[in-house]
C-alpha cells in the first residue's frame, strides 16, 4: 500500500474534435504525498489543465481514458461516481482567474454558501436537511476560514459583492472557499497569474503557511519557476502530454537532467540575459511524433528516441526521468 | 525629442456614479484618475500595476472603446478624443489592441482561420491570397502552424489562443499596438519567442507598442519606458534601466522587492495589505495606508509627478532616487 494521497500512474487520454483524434495525454505519471505542495510545470499547450479536469473527475467533453489510472488514497478517481463524491469535499479547486469565477449578481457569501450546501461539511450530522441550522454552521465555517485567509470583516464580508473586492482579495475568498470542506489535496491551476507581485508574494506565503497548518497536499500548475521556488516542494515537468522529469524543487532548478527541463530552465531571465527560446514548436497532439515527443527539438536526439518512447524511471538521486541518454547514469 | 505618437493629457476615465430612474446607483470608480503619457514612435512603453489599477481602462479608453471623462488624447498631435465609440474607433484605427482575455477575439462558432480571414476582410484587404499569406506568416511567427486554421477555440489551449489574438492584431499591421499582458499564461520558451517576435516586428513594421504587463522581468527586458501605475495614477516613470536599477517610488520599489526569484524568498518584507478599491479612494496619496514611509502630509495632499533624474518622474516626497537595488549593489 503506498501513502501517496493522489497518484497517477502511466495515464493516457485522446479527444475527439473536429480536426481528428488528439492524443493529449501521453503516459502521465506521477504521485504526491499528504502535506505536499507539488508543481506542475510545462510547455502552454502541453496538457496541464486537461490533466487537473480528469484529475477533478471532469475530463473535457469527447475525452477517452486509453490506460492508465488516477486514485485519490487508492480511490478510483476515473470513476465519475467516486469522482462526484470526492470533489469538492476532499479535493478542492481554485481556478485561476478570481475574476471569472463569481457571478456578479449575487453576494459572495452567497455563491460560496451555495456550493457548500451541495458539497455539504464533513462535520454535518449524517442525512440533514439543509434547512437554516444547518446553513447557519457552514456559514460559520466559511467566516472561520475567511479569518484564516486574512480577509478583513468576515461576517461583513459575505454580504458584499465580488465587484468590491480587489483581485486579491477575490483570490483568498476562493482559496477559502476551497479550504471550508477540510479537503486533503487542492488543486489550483496557475491560480496567481492574474495578480501583480506584491499580492502574488502575500497569497504564496498564504498558501504555505495553510498547506503546513492544515496538512493540506496540493498540485500547483505554473508557467513561473519563481512560484516553483517560492511554494513547491517536488515539481513534476511535462512535455506535449508526457511527463519527463519530477524531482525535488531543488533538483529541477538547479539541476535539471532532462534535457527538455534543462532547455526551459536556460530561458529564465535569471540564467541568461539575452531573450532565448527553445528553438523550434511544440508538436500537436493530432500528429505527435513517436517516441519522446521532445526528439524533433532535442539537441541530444538520436535514433533510440524516436524508436519507442523512453520510459519514466527511478534515478538514484530519488527523482524520475524519461530520457534515453540519461539512462546509463540512473 | 521628437513628437510623440500618442500623449494624453490629465486622462480620466470613470465609470458608474450616475443614477437613473431604471436602476440602482452604481457607484462611482474612478479607474483612470488624471493620467498625462507622451509615447514617441517606435519606442516600448511599460505599463505595470496592480490588479484593477486601471490598466485595461487606459488601454480601452486610447481605442474608444470607453470614453474618457476628462482630459485630451492627440494621435500626430490631433486631438482624437471625445468622440463616440463608432467614431472614435474610426480617427484611431492606427491603434490596434490584443485583448487581455485570450478568448475574447475568437468567436466560439468559427474556425479560427475564418476569424482571422474575417478581421482582414473588414479591414479592407479583399485579395483571398494575400490574406492566407499574411495569416501564415505571422501564425508562424507567434509559433503555430497552418493546422490550427482548422481548429475551434475551444479546441486550444489559453496560451494558444493568446498567440492566435496576437497574429490575428498584428496581421492588421498597425502604426501602434497596446498589447494586454500578452505573455501572461505563456511559458518561458514560448515567452521568449513571443518576444523576439515582437521586437523583430517594431524594427519591420516601425511599431510603437503600449506593453500592459504584470511580469517585471519581462517588462525589464522589453521596454525602453516603464510607468508604474498605482489606482488610477501613474507614480513613477522613466527608462526602463533607471527603473529597475533605481525604483525611487516605494511602491515600485515593494513591486521589484516582491518579484519571486529562483531561491525561496523566506525573509524580505513583503508589503501588506491589499490595494484599495478606486470607489474608496484614499484621501491624499492613495498608497499611504500601505506605504511605510508613509507621514502625516502623505494623508492630506496627493502628490505630483516631479523629476528626479533627467529620465526618471515620480509621484512621492519621500522618494529617494538613486537608491541602488541590493541585488544589483552584488551583481557583478
Ligand atoms: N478537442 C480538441 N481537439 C484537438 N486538440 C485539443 C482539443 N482539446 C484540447 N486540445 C489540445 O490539447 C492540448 C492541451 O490543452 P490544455 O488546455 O490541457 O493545455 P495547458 O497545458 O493547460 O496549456 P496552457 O498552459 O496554455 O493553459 C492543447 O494542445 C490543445 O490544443
Ligand atoms: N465597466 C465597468 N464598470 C464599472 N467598473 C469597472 C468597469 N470596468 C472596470 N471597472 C473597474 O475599474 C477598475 C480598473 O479596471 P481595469 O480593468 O482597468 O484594471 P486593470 O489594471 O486592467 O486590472 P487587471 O490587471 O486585473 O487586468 C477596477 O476596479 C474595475 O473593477
Ligand atoms: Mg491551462
Ligand atoms: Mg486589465
Amino acid at each position: 500500500m503506498s501513502d501517496d494521497i493522489l497518484s497517477v500512474r502511466d495515464l493516457k487520454l485522446s479527444v475527439k474534435g473536429d480536426a481528428g483524434l488528439a492524443q493529449i495525454l501521453d503516459h502521465v505519471d506521477f504521485a504526491v504525498k499528504p502535506g505536499e505542495v507539488m508543481g506542475l510545470v510545462g510547455e502552454s499547450g502541453c496538457g496541464k489543465s486537461t490533466l487537473i479536469r480528469t484529475i477533478l473527475g471532469l475530463p473535457p467533453k469527447g475525452a477517452r481514458i486509453d490506460s492508465g489510472t488516477v486514485a485519490f488514497r487508492g480511490r478510483n478517481l476515473l470513476d465519475p461516481k467516486e469522482a462526484q463524491q470526492i470533489r469538492g469535499r476532499e479535493i478542492g479547486f481554485i481556478p485561476q482567474d478570481p475574476f471569472q469565477a463569481f457571478n456578479p449578481v449575487f453576494t459572495v457569501g452567497a455563491q460560496i454558501l451555495e456550493i457548500l450546501r451541495w458539497s455539504g461539511l464533513p462535520d454535518d450530522p449524517k442525512g440533514a436537511r439543509y434547512d437554516k441550522s444547518l446553513r447557519a454552521r457552514h456559514k460559520a465555517r466559511l467566516i472561520e476560514v475567511l479569518r484564516a485567509v486574512q480577509i478583513p470583516d468576515p461576517e461583513e464580508a459575505l454580504d458584499r459583492y465580488p465587484h468590491q473586492f480587489s483581485g486579491g482579495q477575490r483570490q483568498r475568498i476562493l482559496i477559502a472557499g476551497a479550504l471550508a470542506t477540510r479537503p486533503s489535496l487542492i488543486l489550483a491551476d496557475e491560480p496567481t497569474t492574474a495578480l501583480d507581485v506584491t499580492t502574488q508574494m502575500q497569497i504564496l506565503r498564504l498558501l504555505r503557511e495553510l498547506a503546513a497548518d492544515y496538512n493540506v497536499a496540493m498540485l500547483f500548475v505554473t508557467h513561473d519557476f519563481g512560484v516553483v521556488a517560492q511554494i513547491c516542494d517536488r515539481v513534476s515537468v511535462m512535455y506535449a502530454g508526457q511527463t519527463v522529469e519530477t524531482g525535488t524543487t531543488p533538483q529541477i532548478i538547479d539541476g535539471p537532467r532532462h534535457p527538455y527541463t534543462g532547455m526551459l530552465m536556460a530561458c529564465h531571465p535569471e540564467r541568461s540575459t539575452e531573450i532565448t527560446g527553445i528553438p523550434g514548436q511544440v508538436s500537436s497532439p493530432l500528429t505527435p511524433p513517436p517516441g519522446c515527443r521532445f526528439a524533433p527539438r532535442c539537441p541530444r536526439a538520436t535514433e533510440a528516441c524516436t524508436s519507442a518512447r523512453p520510459g519514466l524511471l527511478n534515478s538514484r538521486d530519488g527523482r524520475q526521468l524519461a530520457c534515453v541518454h540519461e539512462e546509463e547514469f540512473a | 525629442m521628437s513628437r510623440p505618437l500618442l500623449e494624453t493629457v490629465d486622462l480620466k476615465t470613470h465609470y458608474g456614479g450616475t443614477r437613473s430612474l431604471l436602476s440602482k446607483p452604481k457607484p462611482l470608480v474612478r479607474a483612470v484618475d488624471g493620467v498625462s503619457l507622451k509615447i514617441q514612435p517606435g519606442e516600448v512603453l511599460g505599463l505595470v500595476g496592480e490588479s484593477g489599477c486601471g490598466k485595461s481602462t487606459i488601454a480601452k479608453t486610447l481605442l474608444g472603446l470607453e470614453r474618457e471623462t476628462e482630459g485630451a488624447i492627440l494621435l500626430d498631435g490631433f486631438d482624437v478624443g471625445g468622440r463616440d465609440p463608432a467614431e472614435a474607433r474610426k480617427v484611431r484605427s492606427d491603434i490596434q489592441y490584443v485583448h487581455q482575455d485570450p478568448g475574447a477575439a475568437l468567436d466560439p462558432w468559427w474556425r479560427v482561420g475564418d476569424t482571422l480571414h474575417e478581421t482582414l476582410k473588414i479591414h479592407g484587404v479583399s485579395d483571398r491570397a494575400e490574406r492566407q499569406a499574411r495569416i501564415l506568416e505571422m501564425l508562424n511567427a507567434v509559433g503555430l502552424n497552418e493546422g490550427f486554421l482548422r481548429r475551434y477555440p475551444h479546441e486550444l489551449s489559453g496560451g494558444q489562443q493568446r498567440r492566435i489574438g496576437l497574429a490575428r492584431t498584428l496581421s492588421l499591421r498597425p502604426r501602434m499596438v497596446i498589447l494586454d499582458e500578452p505573455t501572461s499564461g505563456l511559458d518561458l520558451s514560448v515567452q521568449a519567442t513571443v518576444l523576439k517576435l515582437m521586437l523583430d516586428l517594431r524594427a519591420t513594421y516601425d511599431l510603437t507598442y503600449l506593453f500592459i504587463s504584470h511580469d517585471l522581468s519581462v517588462v525589464e527586458r522589453l521596454c525602453d519606458r516603464v510607468a508604474i501605475m498605482y489606482l488610477g495614477r501613474i507614480v513613477e516613470i522613466g527608462s526602463a534601466d533607471q527603473v529597475f536599477s533605481a525604483p525611487a517610488h516605494p511602491y515600485t520599489r515593494a513591486l521589484l522587492e516582491s518579484a519571486p526569484t529562483l531561491t525561496r524568498q523566506d525573509s524580505g518584507q513583503v508589503i501588506q495589505g491589499d490595494p484599495p478599491s478606486p470607489t474608496r479612494r484614499p484621501e491624499g496619496c492613495a498608497f499611504h495606508p500601505r506605504c511605510p514611509m508613509a507621514q502625516a502630509d502623505c494623508r492630506q495632499s496627493v502628490p505630483q509627478l516631479a523629476e528626479v533624474s533627467d529620465s526618471q518622474s515620480v509621484a512621492c516626497p519621500y522618494a529617494m532616487p538613486g537608491q541602488v537595488r541590493p541585488a544589483e549593489a552584488f551583481a557583478s
